[in-house]
């Protein structure tokens, strides 16, 4: 080309003007690079309050320390690895070599999330172009879905196995396409990659996800092979069909191949417990809260996209995918209606829900960046400018947009505002001392922890008869409950805390030795059924100490896997990974993260405008109309909501339930301010009464029964519910509430009525030390350095049956002048076989000063049917054992322990009277603390002897405030009638061993008086004080 | 089929002793030459004591009650029980043990300690082989201790707390109860019984009692185990306050409440009641419970105002009358010295 003087070359052609391709993927690295600025950089400090990503890194510390070794005896006194497919901890287990287990966790769950960027992307592309699929990566990385499910739950497999599997679907969509055996292998071997990880959901993802995509290509295939005859137009199908029911038995073959062993577990050990409740498949609307956790938060503003997939329904395209995603929104939606639990049938009890409205969230995506796209560049941009203006057009987009990050920025730091997780515990503590002086020879339990359990599991090779992973429970106690872990306990109410006291009872089995309490809760139910509390750890958490467990056998028992599991599990889930990841980088490599590459039929482009753009017009501004107004209302609604309501009912149980959480400034504040003490002084009035019901107990239900008001003042008789781990309690208070100018108050209560005598007390005391080992040898103890068992004497011991219960009881007494710690262990027997055998709970685990006896009972339980599954809750709730015959006989098996610790002696019982109750004889009188320390807990344990002067029952009671020195509280034991105990067997002396031998030489003593306390049916009546002396808690 | 073995299979010969069992090719010379394993021979016996166990218990033994059995294992230089019929000796304090023969290597001996309670070491000897010493313990014998509880003097000073101990308690040999005993300590009494733990120590049980929560003459007595003491009447007295204690009562208008005072409540001999006595005041508008401090305590009603004089009930540890007040004032806050 020739230029003259003064003619300007024309300009080159623009380098920004760029193939939709090259948009797209540009969008994609947009949305990468968003994916690890976001999430990862917030993963570091999120992981660690999320609910399972401490168990997926413990599976994979197993894999870590042994790959192939199947069998994980860390919990549940052992169960099989093969109960979860192992791909994403395999993954982690391999990094482990090179980063510590946290982070190794951390860039797996990362690799997932940008694994599924590009999923979302390529799936996106199948259904929509490459500009909106773009968007759509971008919408994946805002979507309040994914940081609900990255950020607040951990659920590494579900992200990594969806990211694995979307990225295989392009390979199922030509395969029914076109055919290829490229094409087949790679959509199998990303199926088994997909199963590796995570088996349901190439189950689901099948349906959901493949199903939609084959229908789109049998749609294509019509594009492709246009004709114009009926028959041809079936005909054209045969093959695509065919091809498809290939795939599906391929893909259900890698399903069950590559996870083969976790199918033959499943087959073979089949899962025989109660369904674990979860919030997912419950009513959303009776119970918003968990509406918003599984429902509202993941769908976010996602779910405004929801009115352009069903426009979308009747396009030729889209309807598949459409159809898929409302199905999956119906049954995210739980038990709200009973539409998902017809579809699902017995599913319904064993699946949590809330992955379905995750696989509709990603579904929706393809939908989202179409729109997008439109409202950025295309016809729905025009229409909004023209019906808004281009300012406006910007605040929309722009607000949408930052609204959603909002959101998902929301849904990851959640639980800074509402704590799911006790605060972080330091592990290393506790593997320390596991780990030290043979501990690990024992069982340990942890309470209080709640997820971060299973991250003390790995790091300590010692055993645990709790777990974190409910289907590979074995143990026939935790099968039967409906508590996902012993954890859970007293979340659940008297059925879990039923659960977690045979386990502490009956220690002695499991050889359960330590507890680490990382919650005062639990306290009493420790203490009363014989652990002692040995020392606080540097991280804070109490250990407690079973003394005269059992150790575990040198060589337990453990379920060997077949040769061929093991290599399978081993071999196949990680090789199905490693094929997929080169398949992965070599197309990457080839062409790009975000290529698939050319489709044979590209989605069409949306029309450059509306057929009837003034009704767009006219739609766009009506709808903007209804936004505002249903903002403004439901602004004001939410404001109606959260704004305190007034009333003394509320705040009277704000009031309560601000002191049951220790938020005594909040309930300071509700106190009347005109008569109010100082909140220092309301403070310590507060902290001075403790005991089993301020200082152990959770308020469980509070109801007010109103009294005589005024228009400014108003009376309630309040009935406070407490469940505490011994037993449920019930308070009544009478409150006043007045009206000020701002509101109602309530008027402040007094101080407990008795207080100590003295300002300072002196008194000589008795101390006990068991120094221990005395030298540093490798043998943990020495026979020298041991001391003997104390002398125990069980004089006489009774099997009775009453109100259908079966009970063992019998006195103890400490002839030595050592103090003991006794362990009391009886059978039921019908002629020489055990029926039952059960260790001594809340009325033994007896602490005897030399000298001293006391009653103890054995109450025999075992664990309930299925059926008993899903009933109300009770809070009597006993579990009767199972028996095939009537008990005829008994056996009785006593060890004592010297031990120096928990022995008080100063509470005195004065007035002691009975008096006859409704339920039976009440025994009441008042405690009253002579001694130093302050007493926490009080038992009382009441022993009724027959005419001859042998035991008959036995009946513990509890306390309910705590006692200071020289201060009183008032008492009350009930006891049954005599006429409803029917003694079945009197042991004799063969049927008692005492410290291992069944010849008691202090059988000829004569039994210790009894009180001078009449009790109607019974000869005597003996009292034993047993006392809990640790600090209260506030 | 072939297998595969870790070692050649072949048989060797062996031989057994108190070691175990272990092939000919292992032995060392000086114990082939005992076994006689070259030629096979019959066992050979078994050598001079080397090592003398001793195993002794019970630890603890009941002062003239408990028998200590002794028990001495012998063993050779290879581990063997020694011979039957070597004399073994054992020794114990204060006590002359005779001799006793071995028989499959084991002599023992049970033994009557002295009934003073005390730690002693024992031992044995086999030939000329000692046994490390073990620890043996004698403790008073509880079952023989009658308990009696000293009388406090009567009548008793007002007190807050009350130190009662028990005479000294020696078993029938003279040997102190050790520290640390439990006793029960009942009572019987106007208000019903009382049950206390009583703890040894320095010879004697000892127990705080707060008399508060004691009325009256209790009668009052020990045990320990099956073993009751004589009845011991105990007076812990009245603290009888003066009647018609001044009481004041005010109204809180707007709360509908009527706040009283009540004291300072003086004894008859002269002091404040003592700080924690349980005040209860019922009308008919309800009931209020508080304790005195410093002989005074405040309580709140819920009375309207301006309902004039009320009748009220006043009981307190010793004092119950009925009382007519009516609302004024709030009084100044009256300062009365203590005792």
């Amino acid at each position: 080309m020739t230029l003259s003087i003064g003619q300007l070359a024309p300009l080159p052609r623009s380098r920004l003007t760029l193939s939709d391709d090259s948009i797209a993927t540009r969008l994609l690295m947009i949305a990468l690079a968003g994916a690890v600025l976001f999430h990862g950089g917030l993963l570091p400090f999120t992981h660690a309050n999320t609910y399972d990503a401490f168990i997926h890194m413990f599976f994979a510390d197993s894999y870590h320390r042994s790959w192939f070794d199947l069998w994980e005896p860390r919990w549940y006194t052992g169960f099989a690895t093969t109960s979860y497919p192992p791909g994403t901890h395999m993954a982690i287990a391999a990094l482990m070599q090179v980063m510590p287990l946290r982070a190794a966790f951390v860039v797996v769950m990362l690799a997932g999330v940008l694994l599924l960027t590009t999923g979302v992307f390529r799936f996106a592309k199948l259904w929509v172009g490459p500009v909106p699929a773009g968007y759509a990566a971008i919408l994946l990385v805002i979507a309040s879905s994914i940081s609900e499910t990255v950020h607040l739950f951990g659920q590494l497999p579900t992200i990594f196995s969806l990211g694995v599997f979307l990225n295989g679907l392009p390979f199922a969509y030509r395969w029914i396409l076109q055919g290829g055996t490229t094409q087949l292998a790679g959509a199998v071997i990303f199926a088994s990659a997909t199963t590796a990880c995570h088996h349901v959901t190439t189950i689901f993802g099948g349906a959901l996800f493949v199903l939609p995509l084959g229908v789109r290509a049998l749609l294509d295939v019509g594009v492709m092979h246009p004709a114009r005859r009926p028959i041809h137009r079936l005909t054209r199908l045969i093959r695509p069909i065919l091809r498809g029911l290939l795939l599906a038995v391929l893909m259900l073959s890698a399903i069950a191949i590559t996870v083969w062993p976790y199918w033959s577990w499943s087959f073979s050990d089949p899962i025989t417990q109660v369904p674990i409740p979860h919030g997912s498949r419950e009513n959303f609307l009776a119970r918003p809260n968990l509406g918003f956790i599984f429902f509202v938060l993941p769908w976010g503003l996602s779910i405004l996209f929801l009115p352009y997939v069903i426009l979308r329904l009747w396009g030729r395209r889209m309807w598949p995918l459409g159809f898929s995603i409302l199905l999956c929104a119906l049954l995210g939606t739980g038990g709200t209606t009973e539409l998902p639990r017809k579809l699902l049938g017995g599913a319904f009890d064993i699946l949590t829900l809330d992955r379905f409205t995750f696989w509709a969230s990603i579904l929706i995506l393809p939908f989202g960046g179409r729109l997008v796209a439109s409202l950025m560049h295309g016809r729905g941009a025009d229409a909004l400018r023209d019906a808004f203006g281009r300012g406006m057009h910007r605040v929309i987009i722009g607000g949408g947009f930052a609204a959603m990050v909002s959101i998902a920025v929301g849904a990851a730091i959640l639980p800074v505002f509402q704590p799911t997780q006790p605060r972080f515990i330091e592990p290393d503590p506790i593997a320390n001392f596991m780990s030290s002086d043979e501990h690990d020879r024992w069982r340990y339990l942890t309470l209080g922890f709640g997820d971060q359990f299973a991250y003390v599991s790995a790091m300590t090779t010692a055993q645990s008869v709790d777990g974190n992973y409910h289907s590979a429970r074995r143990l026939p106690d935790m099968t039967r409950f409906s508590v996902e872990r012993l954890e859970n306990a007293k979340y659940l109410g008297v059925p879990g805390l039923g659960s977690l006291q045979q386990f502490l009872v009956n220690a002695d089995g499991y050889r359960l030795k330590y507890v680490f309490s990382n919650d005062e809760f639990y306290d009493p139910l420790l203490f009363f059924t014989g652990w002692t509390r040995l020392n606080r750890l540097q991280n804070g958490v109490t250990v407690w100490e079973r003394a005269d467990v059992t150790a575990l056998e040198p060589v337990q028992p453990r379920r060997e896997m077949s040769p061929t599991d093991t290599i399978l599990w081993g071999v196949l889930p990680p090789g199905a990974l490693m094929l997929a990841a080169a398949i992965f980088l070599g197309q990457a490599l080839r062409g790009g993260f975000g290529s698939a590459g050319t489709l044979p039929v590209a989605p069409p482009p949306d029309p450059a405008e509306f057929r009837h753009p003034r009704l767009v017009r006219w739609s766009l501004r009506m709808g903007a109309v209804l936004a505002v107004a249903l903002i403004i209302t439901g602004g004001m609604a939410l404001q109606r909501h959260l704004r305190p309501p007034d009333g003394p009912e509320y705040v009277i149980t704000r009031y309560f339930q601000d002191l049951d959480f220790r938020r005594f400034e909040e309930a300071w504040g509700r106190l009347d301010p005109e008569t109010r003490p100082s909140f220092q002084a309301a403070l310590f009035g507060w902290r001075w009464k403790g005991g089993l019901v301020a200082s152990y107990a959770k308020l469980t239900y509070i109801r007010l029964i109103p009294g005589p008001r005024s228009e400014d003042i108003a009376d309630f008789e309040v009935k406070l519910n407490w469940l505490s781990a011994l037993d449920t309690h019930e308070q009544k208070i009478a409150m006043r509430a007045v009206r000020r100018d701002d509101g109602w108050y309530l008027l402040p209560r007094g101080l407990r009525p008795q207080q100590s005598p003295e300002r300072l007390t002196r008194l000589a005391e008795v101390a006990w030390n068991l120094t221990g080992r005395r030298q540093p040898r490798i043998e943990t103890d020495l026979h020298r350095d041991r001391l003997d068992r104390p002398r125990i004497v069980v004089p006489s011991a009774v099997l009775v049956q009453h109100k259908g219960r079966f009970h063992l009881l019998g006195r103890i007494w400490n002839a030595d002048s050592e103090p003991a710690l006794t362990s009391l262990f009886g059978d039921m027997l019908a002629g020489k076989r055990i029926l039952s055998h059960q260790a001594a709970g809340l009325a033994g685990g007896q602490r005897l000063m030399p000298g001293q006896s006391a009653g103890f009972r054995i109450d025999f339980e075992g664990v309930p049917p299925l059926d008993h599954a899903g009933r109300d809750y009770d809070p009597a709730i006993y579990l009767p054992p199972v028996l095939d015959q009537a008990p005829e006989r008994a056996a009785l098996q006593a060890r004592a322990l010297a031990t120096g610790q928990d022995l008080y002696p100063g509470i005195m019982l004065s007035g002691l009277r009975v008096a006859r109750g409704a339920d039976g004889h009440v025994l009441t009188g008042l405690a009253t603390n002579t001694g130093t320390q302050s007493a926490a807990l009080i038992r009382i344990t009441a022993e009724l002897s027959g005419a001859d002067g042998q035991p008959i029952w036995v009946e513990p009671g509890f306390l309910e405030e705590n006692i200071h020195p020289g201060q009183s509280a008032p008492f009350r034991v009930v006891l049954p009638l005599r006429s409803s105990i029917r003694v079945i067997d009197r042991l004799t002396a063969p049927q008692i061993v005492v410290n291992g031998s069944n010849q008691q030489a202090d059988l000829t003593l004569a039994p210790p008086p009894d009180l001078p306390v009449t009790v109607p049916g019974y000869g005597g009546l003996r009292l034993h004080v047993s006392t809990m002396t640790h600090d209260p808690v506030f | 089929m072939m297998i595969l073995l870790a070692v050649p299979a072949a048989a060797e010969p062996v031989i057994t002793d108190g070691f175990g069992i272990l092939p000919t090719r292992l032995l060392g010379t000086d114990r082939a030459a005992w076994t006689d394993a070259p030629t096979g021979g019959a066992p050979a016996e078994p050598g001079d004591p080397a090592t003398v166990l001793l195993f002794a218990g019970p630890k603890l033994l009941v002062a003239g009650r408990d028998r200590a059995h002794l028990v001495a294992l012998g063993l050779d230089q290879h581990g063997n029980l020694v011979r039957d019929g070597l004399i073994a000796t054992f020794s114990m304090p204060d006590s002359t043990l005779p001799d006793q023969r071995t028989r499959n290597g084991i002599a023992d001996i049970l033994h009557l300690p002295p009934p003073k309670a005390r730690r002693m070491t024992v031992g044995a000897q086999i030939g000329n082989r000692q046994s490390p010493p073990a620890d043996l313990a004698v403790t008073a014998d509880l079952s023989a201790l009658i308990p009696q509880i000293r009388p406090p003097e009567q009548p008793l000073a007002r007190l807050d707390l009350l130190q009662l101990e028990s005479l000294p308690l020696t078993d029938p040999h003279g040997n102190v109860v050790p520290d640390g005993i439990a006793l029960d300590l009942t009572m019987l009494g106007a208000n019903g019984a009382a049950l206390a733990t009583p703890m040894t120590l320095a010879g004697r049980a000892q127990t705080v009692l707060v008399p508060r929560d004691m009325q009256g003459t209790q009668d009052a007595r020990l045990a320990l185990g099956a073993q009751q003491g004589p009845v011991a009447p105990i007076d812990f007295g009245r603290v009888v306050p003066l009647p018609a204690p001044p009481i004041a009562a005010w109204s809180l208008g707007d709360l509908d409440l009527t706040v009283l005072r009540v004291g300072p409540v003086g004894t008859q001999d002269g002091h404040l009641m003592p700080d924690g006595t349980p005040v209860r005041v019922t009308t008919v508008d309800g009931a209020a419970t508080g304790w005195l401090r410093d002989g005074q305590v405040e309580l709140q009603l819920p009375r309207p105002a301006g309902l004039g004089p009320m009748t009220l009930q006043l009981d307190l540890p010793g004092l119950s009358e009925r009382r007519r007040v009516a609302p004024g004032l709030p009084p100044p806050v009256p300062i009365e010295a203590s005792e």
